[in-house]
């Protein structure tokens, strides 16, 4: 059993003791700086952007919402502690925040997050205080060697931000079983497809690259300590970031659920492969899983763009010929106009879908006083401060395949 | 496309990896291949053997092209698992 | 108040039938036949200021020239709303109206609504963007069809936020983003439920309609064939000469394959945008088989290959424009004699 203790961010300040009082989050700055040395990062920047203000962020590697272990044990296992099977104990988390990480890194999307107008209207962390991590590396160092130090200064940053809620009087606490108890009700369980396929796009399970596993059961208690941590810095808009696993609205919905009118009977995390045969390896098996655990239904996720959409569609259909209902949740591809049919491919058994927006919709978004994580874009035309017309894609987050946004897309 | 080429009288033989989304898509002579990025290739192999994995693959086309089909069919040119990647 | 133009053909005009459907557009002051029905409807919200009225055959023959001319009056008479039809199922009122609508609305940007039955051929200008209420399909369902029309216009003048589920007009095809009233994952739940418990749930995205197309008889004997080798993985000579777009290509080429043997790295590189091209970039063989063919050609196993290949870029390319660039590559390869297409895709 997993207690979490939710305390909920109103502002930060970067500055003096660490504290978390009435919503108000301290951070020291020297003790966040201590963390991050290391041979290959040249330098790290801590700003603070709040929701409303008129600040523009580019540049956007990750988010992470920071946590931290109550008694024994620790977040993030197999970066910040040795490998043990987490979600247990007490765990506290900070709501109404996140850090950012800040860099640029090759082959990183292009992401975006502004915190007031339209662009922030339909981004789901323009809505949080955030704590801003901008790394430089040292030059000539290995990108790879780069990437993987700002990520475990990041994640000791949020173990350490998170901290700091230890001895204040949480808001609102949690229980979080490993299993459901529930008896007589629907038997609904969640298929969490990530996208783990090589570097700059991957995912991390307990610290290890999950690119060759195969499906497996992992609960919401690991989830919630930072078992599965994101590094993918393809579609912003389209993947998982740390911030989505910790946060995952669909297992937060399912443990609602629970006993009232679902069981909620289980996580099947389930990797991206590149071939036809690894999809096809990937779908049956984990529909085998949900099948022999007795699953009547399942809800499915993906993460990526148009490839991903086979991996979705083929969970569908072997759950759904094993008698496992099956709803997907995707991102659609309906042009920048809204006219191009909106799905690429389909199968049959995908007659169940939750839309999270058109990737393609243009938004117009104004010019802003201040950018931070960089003085150039290669997404549009136009100085970085300026007025732009980019599609929802580059927006941190908009169409969050876990459903962390707010969009959705409509005929019209 | 391969469907268009088809409804003008050319039969066609398209080469792909997804090949589930191509059967829904309705292509009607479908030749898997091993990788998305190398429709004729596969670069885990030696450069013969990749130009031989080729050659089968296309005569597989060939032959689908000379195959009356009655709707969307798979002509694979290699026995499922073959490949051991 | 509204000020509302009715568009309608010679015959509800009161104007005659057949013989005077080549009337070319003009306009009458105030509602005219059905017009003044929809005067009545109006109940001072509005005005039925002005019809316009064309006939059917003079709109079918010379088309552009009709929406030139109702445009023009239309832009005299400072529409608020547009009403074309009821058109019922009179196939060339009904293309006509819709395509009035269609025009006001995208090139006027005046509010603009036609009616006709579901099944008249007229409804194609909702997939390029007209709104269209579905009305029965006589002349005598007259007075059943009119409310809706006008209702959808009020509602669309008045800029509202419409979906055609609610407001009962024929889909557009076109999608919106929209804030969601549920988060996505009640919204799934929700679903998952509904569809354990065999109880009705609306899929919120559109499955693709495929349709079928007759298989092309196959080759009776490939030995004798000349085939053409097409592509939509992006395979370009370097540099990329036709500029061919990354994605959302908007257009093919043709290159010469004669004499060569094989395709050479450096000399010619994939643009596509949609997967990672190094290993293709490496031995653009992967992507167009011209090394094996060339051999298989010289083997005999084919009469020869034709002397062009043809290449796209296969990523987001929407599907009107994938079927308009194999009708011109299937025109011309069979002109050339060609007898079969092998495509290779990524």
């Amino acid at each position: 059993m997993l207690t979490v203790r939710e305390h909920i961010v109103r502002d930060i300040r970067i500055g003096g003791e660490n504290s978390l009082r009435d919503g108000l989050l301290t951070v020291a700055a020297e003790q966040i700086l201590g963390l991050a040395t290391h041979p290959v990062i040249r330098s790290l920047e801590l700003h603070v952007a709040r929701p409303g203000e008129n600040v523009r962020i580019i540049r956007i590697l990750d988010a992470i919402q920071p946590r931290a272990k109550g008694g024994d044990g620790v977040v993030f296992p197999g970066f910040l502690g040795p490998a043990r099977v987490a979600g247990g104990g007490e765990t506290h988390i900070l709501t109404g925040t996140a850090l950012l990480t800040v860099s640029v890194l090759p082959r990183a999307q292009e992401a975006l997050i502004d915190m007031a107008g339209p662009g922030a209207g339909i981004c789901p962390l323009a809505k949080e205080h955030l704590l801003i991590l901008e790394f430089t590396p040292v030059e000539g160092a290995p990108w790879g060697e780069y990437e993987a130090a700002i990520r475990l200064a990041a994640l000791r940053i949020a173990a350490h931000v998170g901290g700091i809620a230890r001895s204040a009087p949480p808001d609102r606490s949690l229980c979080v079983p490993p299993t459901s108890s529930a008896i007589g009700l629907p038997r609904v369980g969640y298929i969490y497809n990530i996208q783990a396929q090589g570097s700059f796009k991957d995912t991390f399970v307990y610290g290890r690259s999950a690119r060759d596993i195969l499906p497996t059961l992992i609960s919401a208690g690991e989830l919630l300590d930072g078992a599965v941590v994101s590094g993918n810095y393809s579609h912003p808009s389209l993947k998982n970031s740390t911030y989505a696993h910790l946060t995952n609205p669909i297992i937060r919905e399912l443990l609602s659920r629970d006993g009232d009118d679902l069981a909620f009977a289980g996580i099947i995390l389930k990797p991206e492969p590149v071939t036809l045969e690894g999809k096809e390896l990937a779908a049956e098996y984990a529909a085998n899983l949900a099948s022999l655990l007795n699953w009547q239904g399942t809800i499915v996720t993906k993460e990526g763009g148009g490839n991903a959409d086979t991996d979705l569609f083929l969970a569908a259909e072997r759950c759904e010929r094993r008698g496992v209902r099956a709803v997907l949740l995707m991102a659609e591809l309906a042009g920048p106009d809204g006219r191009t049919p909106p799905l690429l491919g389909s199968l049959p058994e995908a007659d169940a879908l939750v839309s999270v927006g058109n990737y393609e919709e243009p938004v117009s978004v104004p010019s802003v006083e201040r950018v931070i994580g960089g003085d150039s874009l290669r997404l549009a035309d136009g100085p970085v401060a300026g007025p732009l017309t980019i599609p929802t894609a580059p927006i941190f987050g908009a169409l969050s395949p876990v459903g962390i946004g707010s969009l959705r897309a409509r005929a019209q | 496309m391969a469907k268009e080429l088809e409804r003008e009288g050319i039969p066609t033989a398209l080469l792909c990896n997804i090949v589930p989304i191509a059967l829904a898509v309705g292509a009607n002579r479908v030749v898997p291949t091993r990788g998305i990025q190398y429709p004729t290739g596969d670069p885990s192999l030696p450069r013969e053997q990749e130009e031989a994995w080729r050659e089968r693959l296309l005569l597989t086309a060939l032959k689908a092209l000379e195959t009356e089909v009655s709707g969307p069919t798979v002509f694979p040119s290699e026995e499922r698992g073959e490949g051991g990647r | 108040m509204l000020r509302v133009v009715h568009y309608v053909n010679q015959f509800f005009a009161g104007l005659g039938g057949e013989e005077k459907a080549d009337l070319k557009p003009e306009v009458r002051s105030g509602p005219v036949g059905p017009g003044r029905l929809l005067q009545s409807l109006l109940q001072g919200k509005g005005e039925v200021v002005a019809t316009l009225i064309c006939g059917d055959t003079y709109f079918a023959e010379q088309p552009e020239e009709a929406c030139r001319r109702l445009a023009d009056l239309l832009f005299t008479l400072k529409a608020d709303l547009m009403l074309a039809g009821p058109a019922f199922a009179s196939g060339r009122y009904g293309l006509a109206c819709g395509e009035v609508a269609r025009m006001a609305l995208n090139e006027l940007t005046i509010p603009a609504v036609a009616a006709m039955h579901h099944e008249n051929p007229g409804v194609q200008a909702a997939a390029a963007g007209a709104y269209i209420v579905p009305c029965g399909s006589s002349a005598a369902s007259m007075k059943e069809a009119l409310p809706p029309l006008l209702a959808l216009g009020i509602k669309l003048a008045s800029g509202s936020a419409l979906s055609p589920n609610v407001d009962g007009y024929l889909p557009r095809g076109i999608r919106k983003n929209v804030t969601a009233d549920l988060p996505a994952a009640v919204r799934a739940v929700n679903m998952v439920l509904a569809k354990i418990a065999g109880r009705p749930f609306t899929s919120e995205i559109p499955l693709p309609q495929f349709d079928r197309v007759t298989p092309a008889p196959p080759v009776p004997d490939i030995r004798q064939a000349t085939v053409a080798l097409v592509t939509e993985s992006g395979l370009v000579p370097a540099g990329n000469p036709d500029r061919i777009e990354s994605s959302r290509a908007s257009h093919f080429a043709r290159y010469s394959i004669g004499g060569l043997r094989g395709f050479a790295p450096g000399e010619f590189e994939s643009v596509h945008g949609g997967y990672s091209t190094d290993l293709a970039n490496a031995d653009p063989n992967r992507l167009v088989p011209l090394d094996v063919a060339r051999r298989l050609e010289e083997a005999g196993r084919i009469a020869r290959l034709y002397d062009y290949y043809f290449t796209t870029v296969g990523n987001g390319t929407s599907v009107q424009k994938a079927q308009a660039f194999a009708r011109e590559i299937a025109s011309e390869i069979r002109r050339s004699g060609v007898q079969a297409a092998i495509l290779t895709a990524t």
